[in-house]
């Protein structure tokens, strides 16, 4: 296989390469003026015998030229030498035109194959072929007698192509919470296993009426999960490209944050460009099930994946309500870093993939209505979630009973769900700001709640919490080794109850 | 120049959150200082309240605020003279005292316990005004009670239509064409009753927390109310 063979007084056998692995053409070039070459010649391509002339015994051919060459010369040898790679004979400086109209290597047959030089010393590759049993570069014709060329591949300008290709993801959106958190990269380990968490797109953020999923374009968009692209080289050589594949449709994938240009449409492979080595997409899942999304580099004209990264997506089932004490502003990063362990907390769950809404306990009156318990009931009805964690600090507990009580006693219209979490830190009955009852009651139907709270006595002018008849875990830190000395005004800081909280949470609830 | 009780209000609540020993002694003094003064008293305890911005400041003063004990009647005329000119924050503090007042556990509100006030003559607009922010429904109620024996008709049917309606959308269920189609309906007959304002004054607040219950027509006839009282309350 190789090169272009011939049989003087017989046919022109037309060789046409469609891979570098069969054959004969190959280029190089160099660096001028005897300095070292950064860049060595490619392997020319497409080889032909163009002609015969009967009465000189002229073969005409034809290759495209290498790249980077400055030259290209033939070598040649006796047909039955070609498995020995048995040179015998050479053209030398045949130019760059891709074409050549005079070779006669003479009477008899004859394997032959075109290299690229660097018109000055410097060969390239002479193509590769199966060699005992795996591909291999091809030899190249150590002897020279006439064209004085040392091979040297190093810094080939035609490959191997192995670029570094990647996918960043974020955790979603704002999803419309009023303290939207910081965004915040998923962590490469998890990039795969579990994946990232994305929200099921039913909503209607730009409140036209039409579900986000059914809406081309989204002003206020805030469910789709921002994927960065990243690639070493931008354009990729020739016979090369970067492709988005989808595993199945259950992934939509946009140009911009408010969906804009789908990039991957009906199917499941589409070629991408870049213009610098990073782009941003946006991704959405329209109506839950899980995907992965790959990007990579291949060639062309097989598919052969040479670079590859992929992510996996699944669907977020839960909603996760954080509930602060009285004038605690929820915001990432926390405007008392050290003193607003509650969101503190939120943003960790938040950076783990839970989806997670951060709230001033204010938003939540006696009758538990309000901006928390619209948006768990839009999360149950619009984004398929069906399981729900609520915990909240001083009245941020209160306001959790407050909340979790409206939403018992609203099931039959909200829809299916599990409260599978709730937590109350030195829970406050929330009747109002003023309000200085501990919360006593265990949130109704909640499947796991947990009481962390300090009780020194409850004296005169102390604040306390105290034990929930049927919680699942109750905590006074009072009579802990590490918590005797919290307050009202400590114990939602305290790495105890807040590692405890979040270990809880974890465990019960899924993302 | 303040009252010297701010600064006395502040050192209790400092104390308290410290739960340091001088917590005690603080808030006897406290008491003392206010003995005669307690209208005052409250006031700068509200005011405190209204000015805190931390979980420490905030419960530190409703844990003063509870311990000093002020009755009911304190709390109402306290609140009913502040809220005119409150700022949004103090309006929200003294908002809550009166809530301590008409929902002592949280439930649905009793205003049977400002009824006494309403039969005055002149009831405080800032109490008309709350009672119809809080609940229009239950404000409503009261005010048939007080000012509805020589009116005609009423309203009970036609507010349980609409709290009905209401009621389900706010758990969570898109109410229907046909839902607020019937909702209109009784909004607007209750709007039509120009001899009973506060009636009108129900609609009106009605309206400014549910405006997918207004039509053109309800806004524009509210909105050209005789009483002030009913056009305020619809403005935004």
């Amino acid at each position: 296989m190789g090169a272009g063979q011939v049989r003087p007084g017989g046919r022109a056998i037309q060789a046409r390469l469609s891979g570098p692995v069969l054959l004969a053409l190959v280029v190089v070039m160099a660096g001028a003026g005897g300095l070292e070459a950064a860049v060595t010649p490619g392997e020319a391509t497409d080889l032909q015998v163009t002609g015969y002339d009967a009465a000189t015994g002229n073969l005409s051919i034809t290759w495209q030229p290498a790249c980077s060459a400055a030259g290209h010369h033939i070598e040649y040898g006796p047909l039955q030498d070609v498995s020995t790679h048995g040179y015998t004979g050479q053209v030398c400086a045949l130019g760059t035109s891709g074409s050549y109209g005079a070779f006669n290597p003479g009477a008899g047959s004859y394997f032959f194959l075109v290299v690229a030089d660097d018109g000055v010393g410097t060969e390239g590759s002479y193509g590769v072929s199966e060699i005992g049993g795996a591909v291999s570069e091809l030899p190249p014709d150590t002897v020279d007698p006439v064209c004085a060329f040392v091979q040297n591949l190093a810094g080939r300008c035609d490959g191997p192509f192995a670029p570094v290709v990647g996918i960043a993801l974020y955790r979603p959106g704002s999803g419309g919470n009023p303290a939207p958190f910081q965004r915040w990269q998923v962590p490469p380990a998890e990039k795969l296993i579990p994946g990232a968490g994305i929200r099921v797109n039913g909503d209607d953020d730009d409140a036209d009426g039409v579900p986000d999923r059914d809406d081309p374009s989204v002003a206020q968009e805030n469910d789709l999960v921002e994927a960065t692209l990243t690639v070493d080289t931008p354009s990729p050589p020739a016979g090369y490209e970067y492709v988005l594949a989808r595993s199945n449709a259950n992934i939509r994938v946009f140009d911009s944050a408010s969906k804009g240009a789908e990039i991957l449409t009906s199917g499941s492979v589409v070629p991408v460009a870049f213009a610098s080595t990073s782009r941003t997409v946006w991704v959405e899942n329209p109506a839950g099930g899980a995907a992965d999304l790959q990007l990579a580099a291949r060639r062309i004209s097989d598919g052969a994946l040479v670079a590859s990264d992929t992510a996996h997506f699944f669907p977020i089932t839960s909603v996760v309500i954080a509930l602060g004490g009285e004038n605690q502003v929820p915001a990432d990063p926390p405007s008392e870093p050290t003193n607003h362990g509650t969101f503190q907390l939120a943003i960790t769950l938040y950076r783990m993939g839970y989806d997670v809404r951060m709230y001033d306990e204010d938003v939540v009156p006696a009758n538990g209505a309000g901006a928390a318990y619209n948006e768990v009931v839009a999360a149950i009805q619009k984004r398929s979630v069906s399981h729900v964690a609520i915990y909240g600090y001083s009245h941020g507990g209160g306001s959790t009973n407050d909340l979790a009580r409206r939403m018992d006693a609203n099931r039959a219209a909200i829809g299916a769900f599990t409260l599978d979490f709730t937590a109350y830190v030195d829970g406050i009955d929330n009747d109002s700001d003023i309000d200085i009852d501990p919360e006593t009651a265990l949130p109704p139907t909640t499947a796991y709640h947990a009481n962390y709270y300090e009780h020194p006595g409850c004296g005169f002018l102390q604040l306390c919490g105290g034990p929930i008849a049927g919680a699942n875990l109750n905590v006074n830190v009072t009579a802990t080794p590490w918590g005797a000395s919290l307050t009202h005004y400590t114990i939602d800081d305290a790495p105890n109850v807040l590692q405890g909280i979040q270990d809880l949470l974890v465990a019960h609830v899924p993302r | 120049m303040g009252s010297d009780l701010r600064p006395a209000i502040t050192r209790a609540a400092e104390a308290i959150v410290r739960q340091d020993a001088g917590a005690e002694e603080q808030m006897r003094a406290l008491r003392e200082a206010g003995k005669d003064r307690r209208t005052e008293m409250l006031k700068e305890i509200a005011a405190f309240l209204s000015d805190s911005n931390s979980t420490e400041q905030s419960m530190a003063g409703a844990l003063i605020l509870n311990r000093l004990e002020f009755t009911a009647d304190e709390k109402i005329d306290v609140a009913l003279a502040g809220l005119p000119t409150a700022a949004p924050p103090l309006r929200r503090v003294l908002t809550d005292l009166l809530s301590t007042v008409d929902r002592p556990e949280g439930a649905e509100p009793d205003f049977a316990v400002y009824e006494s006030r309403l039969r005055k003559p002149g009831p405080p607009p800032a109490l008309i005004r709350y009672l119809y922010d809080v609940s229009p429904e239950a404000a409503v109620g009261i005010m048939e009670r007080v000012f509805g024996a020589g009116a005609a008709g009423g309203s009970g049917e036609k507010v349980q239509i609409v709290t009905r309606i209401l009621s389900r959308a706010g758990a969570g269920a898109a109410p229907t064409e046909r839902d607020l189609a019937e909702a209109r309906r009784a909004l607007e007959a209750l709007a039509a009753d120009e001899a009973a304002w506060w009636r009108r004054l129900y609609v009106a607040a009605l309206l400014s927390r549910e405006p997918a219950l207004a039509t053109p027509q309800l806004t524009s006839r509210l909105r050209h109310d005789a009483d002030p009282r009913v056009r305020e309350a619809l403005a935004p």
